[in-house]
């Protein structure tokens, strides 16, 4: 028993949720300072709305914006911020980046006080206790570089912290949840109802042109000021269990959060406290849904491995298949294959057994890979127009090097009499080949 | 045997580091209770200054006026009239959720409450209650700081929106609360709800 929970303490846990938590708010980040890029002066200078000697006169705690009044140091320190959150984004040297992201963000939002809400104030204490969480290990740069010499003589103590902090940060997310909530409940206009109106009626919070629509409607108000309690309150309880969580939780709470960003327009508040949710999801589940869904949307593609630039194709659009929907598997030999309808045009197979054959796989690898969506409509507008002949006009004229023992000297007319038969380059002819 | 009980020894660490944090959280974000009073100054030494946290969000009872602030700029004897300083953000926010303009409204609609006096941290009456010759209670200078701060920022605000007035030497800042017409009333389009107002004193223009 004991033996079993430190194997689990000692393996790392909920990585998926901590790669898409780092990525959003890192995301959150780079937005966030790109949006406020002409303001940097306004709300941060030195002879900004909050000048540099009040704020010395708070004594700052750990602040970098404390180290000069400069105001080409604060521009400085800004870039500084966008490179490091961008780094921390997408994972490079992520633990380093993390630290820094964290500190930036903390003298950023205590530099001007006055500029941070709900969202702010999480995202700093989460963003130190991601210091802590092993955040890189998947969709990341780091996962793609080897480790570091030493680490596996203290992974399994960082396991262990990298397992505590995740629990910290949901915990402290149902903390938000429970005190809020009980803050609700004891006041009087949660209590009967009509707290959704008042917050609606207030313009800073409100949607001219639908808000009306909800707030004249008691159905709608009594039933979202209930609603709302009820869901804060009980957040923390029902992760206990994982169906309540994964079939009330996370639903409730994006619906909730979806509509606070589009009614209220707190849509930053809205991306911090989402970007806490992938963490509620365990490893195993992400892989589950991963299985589901390429076996859903999973591709086969049969391409010919004797044509190099096929190959290098394929090599790309491999790089490009960010969801590992595509599975490319070259058709020569395989006897599964129809081997003359393979060369003359690229085959594939979806989840549900329904064959593709030329252009129409080009439209089913663009669809599944998100960097060739801007193809998508191009591809099948050409598709519908000139059907398969712009592919077959690239496909015959391909080169084709059939593999074989030629170490010094290759017969570069002959023709190959089958898929394991003798040595040679040929140009494609499709149908003229056995 | 070396790997097993550095495992044991962490995950003890981390256990107590965590265990020390969530009670002194669970304790910071209670309302004030005998157990907080007792204890408020270890929890604030473990909350502030890096977890400092406020999830009262719209509770126990929600915004419900709308604050808004109205400038104006004094050349000589002369004054130009008031410009609304907040109604612009809203309508830009309204129109993008996405612009710069609803965390730009913020700083001021914070110095209104500064000055209104609704921002005061919520442990303070505690600590007064219990300890009235506290520093920190006497004669009610953190209410004064907050609101000279609030007053700081406004004459900040409000002389950046006289900043292309030639000559201008002094500012005036206006308070406008605005309060919707009450749930009972919601269906009366002739209900505009009620308006007060604030004029501030004449303050210095600060570039």
């Amino acid at each position: 028993m004991l033996g079993r929970l430190s194997s689990w303490l000692s393996t790392d846990h909920f990585s998926v949720g901590a790669g898409l938590t780092r990525i959003s708010l890192g995301a959150w980040a780079v937005f966030s300072y790109t949006l406020f890029w002409r303001d940097r002066q306004l709300l941060w200078g030195p002879h900004g709305i909050y000048p540099f000697d009040r704020f010395m006169a708070d004594d700052p705690f750990l602040n970098l914006f404390a180290i000069s009044p400069s105001p080409v140091f604060v521009d400085a320190l800004y870039l500084a911020g966008v490179a490091i959150a961008v780094l921390f984004t997408v994972g490079y040297w992520t633990r380093v980046m993390t630290f820094l992201h964290w500190l930036m963000i903390w003298s950023i939002q205590t530099r001007n006080d006055f500029l941070g809400d709900g969202g702010d104030n999480i995202m700093r204490i989460v963003l130190f206790f991601m210091i802590f969480v092993n955040a890189g290990a998947v969709l990341s740069l780091d996962s793609t570089r080897k480790p570091w010499r030493g680490r596996a003589l203290v992974q399994p103590v960082l396991a262990v912290v990298h397992n505590f902090a995740v629990l910290a940060i949901v915990l402290q997310l149902a903390f938000l949840y429970m005190s809020t909530g009980l803050y609700k409940a004891m006041g009087e206009l949660w209590q009967n109802g009509t707290a959704l109106y008042y917050i609606l009626r207030v313009d800073a919070f409100s949607w001219p042109g639908v808000a009306e629509y909800i707030y004249r409607n008691p159905y709608i108000v009594v039933g979202a000021t209930y609603g709302t309690v009820l869901f804060e309150i009980t957040f923390g309880p029902l992760l206990l269990n994982r169906w309540t969580r994964l079939l009330s939780v996370i639903p409730a709470g994006f619906l909730f959060h979806l509509g606070i960003g589009a009614v209220m327009g707190l849509t930053t508040f809205a991306w911090s406290m989402l970007s806490l949710y992938p963490l509620l999801v365990t490893d195993g589940e992400y892989q589950a849904a991963g299985g589901w869904i390429r076996r859903q949307f999973g591709l086969t593609v049969y391409y010919d491995g004797w044509c190099p630039a096929c190959t290098r194709s394929v090599r790309w659009l491999d790089r490009l298949d960010l969801f590992s929907l595509l599975r490319f598997v070259s058709f020569r030999g395989l006897v599964s294959v129809d081997q003359r309808r393979a060369e003359r045009r690229i085959l594939s197979v979806d989840g549900r057994g329904r064959m593709r054959e030329g252009m129409d796989v080009m439209l089913q690898i663009a669809t599944r890979s998100p960097l060739l969506w801007p193809l998508v409509i191009p591809v099948w507008l050409i598709r519908l127009v000139a059907g398969q002949r712009p592919y077959d006009a690239v496909a015959s004229r391909r080169l084709i090097l059939v593999p074989g023992p030629c170490a010094d000297h290759c017969a570069v007319e002959s023709e190959p009499k089958g898929p394991s038969a003798p040595e040679g380059v040929s140009s494609a002819r499709p149908g003229l080949r056995p | 045997m070396y790997r097993k009980l550095s495992v044991w020894f962490a995950a003890a660490v981390c256990a107590v580091v965590l265990g020390t944090y969530f009670s002194a959280t669970f304790l910071y974000l209670t309302p004030p209770n005998p157990v907080k009073a007792r204890h408020l100054g270890t929890i604030l030494s473990v909350e502030l200054p890096l977890f400092s946290q406020n999830w009262h969000l719209f509770a126990p009872n929600p915004v419900r006026s709308n604050l808004l602030l109205a400038g104006r700029c004094g050349v000589g004897s002369q004054t130009t009239p008031w410009t609304d300083l907040t109604t612009p953000f809203v309508a830009g926010h309204h129109r993008n959720r996405f612009s710069r303009l609803g965390k730009l409204l913020r700083p001021t609609q914070d110095a209104l409450y500064l000055i209104l006096g609704r921002n005061l941290d919520e442990w303070r009456p505690l600590v007064c209650k219990r300890f009235p010759t506290d520093e920190r209670c006497r004669n009610d200078r953190e209410r004064q700081k907050a609101r000279e701060l609030g007053t700081y920022i406004v004459q900040r605000v409000v002389s950046a929106s006289c900043a292309g007035v030639p000559g201008v030497q002094r500012v005036q800042a206006r308070i406008i609360v605005h309060d919707p017409p009450p749930w009972s009333r919601r269906h009366d389009r002739q209900d505009a709800g009620k308006m007060r107002y604030l004029t501030l004193p004449w303050m210095e223009y600060v570039p």
